[in-house]
């Protein structure tokens, strides 16, 4: 057991190693200089430019050679230090990101869970009953085949510019200031339904047809026959299929869980929410490979943890992975 | 008489039309007897065992009456034959290995299952530890997965399982084929004990190894291409077939003491038919070496000596 | 000749292959030029993986296996190719064996180009013609047909046939008629039985005795992944010495005695199976072990009569 969890670890380390040169190798090969935007955006005179130019080099580390930037980057990291924003010079990278994650936390939360439950819920359903099964089925298909700002942009023009009943842009009123009254909390909450409907849709068509398939999948499996066989009730059989389907189905939410900090960059967009991912476009637009890093930083990390949820969850919910670590069956 | 089966016909629903895989099936078993069931792959035998228990599409259920010491079962009902399933009539299918759900631990399984037809775990749970203890389990099995089980163990766990309540007939099927020689033997001899000891009244063992029957069943039914072709004790069956097609099958059976060097054995030439369309008449016909004219028409399956069925034109005269 | 010189094969088994695992300990034995050795043994005990290693479809872990005195292990490339125009192997499992979105006779183009990249046409078809024929089958019935339209026997037939095509010294035949039904088995049993009489060495793996009594001169037993006995087929199920061939023999199925009726030692028929002790293998089953004899260490084999040999201190 023990030396299991180690040489997950190990994997999941060398994963993160390599997931992390990967990410600081991307901005880096990305095209134009992002110090000669920033300058170009003072209008200044050619001389101080030059001179700024080689203060902003030395001040963001850019003036060492590459394997040194490399290194001091490792460094800067073990200490917390994502380094300085670019585009919102000088504040640095990981007081930006950390602004936006509770966005994206409020938004996809909610989004990924309620979806995960509802669609789990009517999955099983229309395994269940034919005339379900031919109206939720299909229902499925057409949602999570919808991309999820075709969707955004209908609500939004549905909602917004036709109804004029809900918000379609920001994440609260843009004449208010973040505070914890009534009036904020209102506008915040009127502002996240679009989204969160957007997505909430798309993720429970998903869901549902998953788990449709997988039940009737474990419905037609042996011990389920077996235990008809032996005249057991239906809702008997139903609970252990609907159980062993669900196996699946938690490797996929904890994937998806760990994909929250990096934001559902689309649906951000077309909403202008300002989460992780519309931080992340903001980051590209501006050339600020710093604030990029640090978007995808959160990302890997996100993505590692979940997986190592999983592997650990899996361990305890099914027994068959227990025999596998022992060398068995 | 324990069971009573007339005229059972069972056809499987496919695209391409009805697959005649049980036609016209009439015989008894007497309580206590166990009756091996033996015919080649797709002969019907396994719909045959599926359809006494658990008659599900895309088998249809054409005609024919089942009768359980003396009460008419409902094979065609999926809901009213529930009440007779596990208590009067069980089975130990073909996919033993396969049948506990994984992820529940064996015991919690059991109880489970023995809660949901109203039968109380605690009460019986030291007739099974008794009878876990005949087949060599220990209780231990009990808080195991079936993963952390050898394929024997499942084998023997689910021949625990499915006679728990003493059913009156137990059907077996294929239990022997995927094990080894030494615990194929095992369970075969565990079977008869189960029978002895009166935790099953009767059996029916399916399989395609008439080796193995002989060894442990009172009388042997052949089948052939879906229909019934010789009921008789198994000493009779060995020894004084009398269906060309037993006889044949009898003779194709290698044995240590056999070798090709000494005695060539033959096989039987052709194949059987397709029963999508099958043939009218004895289906063994195309295969047969004494068939005549008279084998156009479908020969019954009747009483030649005491109980012992033949279906052959020959045979009777 | 094929000979088989101390051959074991080391898996490593555990989600990250911390565990080892002996499947095939020290075999060695040879198949002459035209002859039929079976090798018997139950689930586990190494027989298909040594099959496999003949076939060089698994890695020999130590020890060797010699064609005609050329190591099989070092093959590599075309010396690899010109193998396996003298070694085949059929499997137990025919319909895995074909594509069912093609026809069976696939298989044969395979061959020819792999083989015979330079064969015309008509000379092919020949050849293909005597081959079926060889074994038994019409090729007017079988040629251009899906796999789903043969039965069992035919397609298992059809897998010996591409193996003639070749000029095949050795077949590795392992569990080839365990799926087969009674009627068809025996046909595809006595054709083995033809085509060793006319050179070709087989290398029959079963787990059933009988099979393997009615084809074999040479029997080898196999009981976790150790050879316990091998000799005369004759000799070893007549006259078996060693406790696990024994308990085997009074185990098969005979017509005409019933089990009742024989002399049997029930005690340890299922005996479960724990991790591979020092020592003789059959230890924990064994009904003569005894701490007195040497029953910890592994016994070797002996010459026990005349070709006759077993691995046991008794």
């Amino acid at each position: 057991m023990r030396r299991y969890f180690e040489r997950k670890l190990f994997i999941y380390i060398l994963t993160f190693v390599l997931a992390v040169t990967i990410d600081w190798l991307i901005p880096r090969f990305m095209p134009g200089n992002p110090i000669q935007i920033l300058i170009s955006r003072a209008g200044l005179k050619a001389e101080s430019a030059k001179l700024l130019y080689s203060y902003y080099m030395r001040a963001f580390g850019l003036d060492v050679p590459v394997w040194r930037q490399y290194l001091n980057f490792w460094i800067a990291l073990f200490h917390g230090d994502f380094g300085i924003s670019i585009w919102l010079f000088p504040q640095p990278v990981i007081q930006i990101i950390m602004r936006a994650v509770p966005f994206d936390v409020l938004l996809l939360l909610p989004a990924i869970l309620l979806s995960w439950l509802a669609g789990n819920k009517f999955g099983a359903y229309a395994a269940r009953s034919k005339w379900l099964d031919n109206t939720i089925s299909p229902l499925g298909y057409i949602l999570t085949a919808t991309p999820y700002m075709w969707l955004g942009i209908m609500l939004g023009w549905l909602f917004g510019v036709i109804l004029h009943v809900l918000p379609f842009s920001g994440a609260y009123s843009y004449s208010m200031m973040p505070s914890f009254s009534w009036a904020f909390v209102g506008s915040l909450l009127q502002h996240w339904i679009l989204p969160f409907a957007s997505l909430f849709l798309v993720m429970f068509g998903g869901w549902a047809i998953g788990m449709r398939n997988m039940i009737i999948y474990e419905l037609e499996a042996d011990y389920s026959h077996y235990l008809e066989a032996l005249g057991a009730p239906r809702k008997l059989v139903r609970n252990y299929a609907f159980r062993n389907a669900l196996l699946p189905q938690i490797t996929g939410l904890a994937l998806q869980l760990g994909v929250i900090v990096g934001g559902a960059l689309v649906t951000e967009i077309v909403f202008s929410y300002p989460g992780i991912g519309y931080l992340t476009l903001q980051a590209i637009q501006n050339h600020d490979f710093f604030l990029l890093q640090g978007c995808f930083l959160f990302v890997i990390i996100g993505v590692l943890l979940a997986n190592f949820a999983i592997d650990i969850a899996y361990v305890l919910l099914d027994p068959r992975t227990r025999a596998g670590m022992q060398g068995e069956g | 008489m324990s069971l009573q089966v007339e005229n059972l016909t069972v056809y499987y629903q496919t695209l391409k039309g009805d697959v005649h895989a049980l036609e016209g099936a009439s015989f008894g078993i007497v309580d206590g007897e166990i009756m091996g069931l033996a015919g080649e792959s797709g002969c019907g035998k396994t719909t045959f065992g599926q359809s006494l228990i658990f008659l599900h599409p895309p088998m249809k259920l054409v005609k024919g009456r089942v009768t359980l010491d003396n009460v008419e079962l409902p094979i065609g009902d999926m809901e009213r034959m529930n009440d007779f399933r596990f208590k009067k009539i069980s089975i130990v299918p073909q996919y033993a290995m396969n049948a506990m759900n994984p992820t529940r631990k064996i015991g919690k399984m059991t109880a489970e299952l023995l809660m949901s037809r109203n039968v109380d775990f605690q009460t019986l749970l030291p007739e099974l530890k008794r009878r876990l203890d005949l087949v060599k389990l220990s209780y231990d099995v009990l808080n195991m997965y079936p993963i952390e089980l050898s394929g024997g163990m499942k084998q023997r766990m689910v021949m625990v399982l499915s006679t728990l309540l003493n059913p009156s007939l137990l059907i077996a099927d294929e239990i022997t084929s995927a094990l080894d020689v030494s615990s194929q033997k095992a369970v075969a001899e565990m079977l008869v004990e189960f029978r002895n000891k009166g935790y099953c009244k009767s059996v029916i063992v399916i399989t395609h190894d008439i080796s193995v029957l002989y060894e442990i069943a009172d009388t042997i039914l052949i089948m052939y291409a879906g229909q019934l072709a010789e009921k008789a004790s198994s000493d009779i069956i060995m020894f004084a077939p009398l269906h060309p097609y037993t006889k044949m099958l009898i003779s194709t059976l290698p044995e240590v003491g056999v070798r090709y060097a000494d005695k060539r054995l033959t096989g039987i030439p052709g194949g059987p038919p397709l029963l999508l369309n099958p043939p009218v008449g004895c289906r063994f016909r195309e295969r047969c070496p004494l068939a005549f004219e008279k084998c156009i028409e479908a020969p019954p399956f009747i009483e030649t000596g005491k109980n012992h069925f033949v279906a052959c034109w020959k045979a009777g005269a | 000749m094929l000979k088989l010189d101390g051959v074991s094969k080391v898996y490593k088994v555990g989600t990250f292959g911390g565990k080892r695992l002996l499947a095939v300990n020290n075999v060695s034995f040879d198949v002459q030029d035209s002859e039929v050795v079976s090798l018997i043994g139950e689930s586990g005990s190494g027989k298909t993986t040594i099959g496999k290693m003949i076939l060089h479809l698994a890695s020999i872990s130590s020890g060797t296996i010699r064609l005609d005195g050329v190591d099989v292990s070092k093959l590599k490339g075309n010396a690899l190719k010109e193998y396996y125009r003298k070694v085949q192997g059929v499997f137990q499992d025919p319909f895995s064996s074909y594509n069912p979105i093609f026809k069976a006779d696939r298989i044969f183009r395979t061959i020819r180009e792999e083989f015979f990249p330079g064969i015309d046409g008509g000379e092919w078809n020949t050849k293909i013609d005597s081959s079926l024929r060889a074994v038994g089958l019409n090729p007017d019935e079988v040629v251009n047909k899906f796999p789903h339209q043969l039965s069992g026997g035919q397609l298992q037939r059809f897998l010996i046939a591409r193996a003639l095509l070749l000029d095949v010294q050795v077949l590795v035949a392992d569990e080839i008629i365990s799926m087969l039904d009674a009627s068809t088995r025996v046909g595809v049993l006595n054709l083995l039985a033809e085509l060793k009489s006319r050179g070709l060495s087989i290398l029959f793996i079963t787990h059933d005795l009988s099979l393997g009594y009615y084809i074999s001169e040479k029997s080898v037993i196999l009981y976790r992944g150790c050879v316990v006995e091998m000799g005369p087929t004759e000799q070893v199920y007549h006259h078996p010495l060693h406790p696990y061939t024994k308990m085997l023999m009074t185990c098969v199925p005979r017509v005409g005695t019933k089990w009742e009726c024989r002399d049997i030692e029930e005690t340890n028929l299922i005996a479960e199976h724990s991790g591979p002790s020092s020592g003789c293998a059959y230890y924990d089953r064994c009904s003569q072990a005894g701490k007195e004899r040497d029953c910890g260490t592994s016994p070797s084999l002996v010459e026990a009569e005349p070709g006759h040999f077993v691995a046991c201190w008794h």
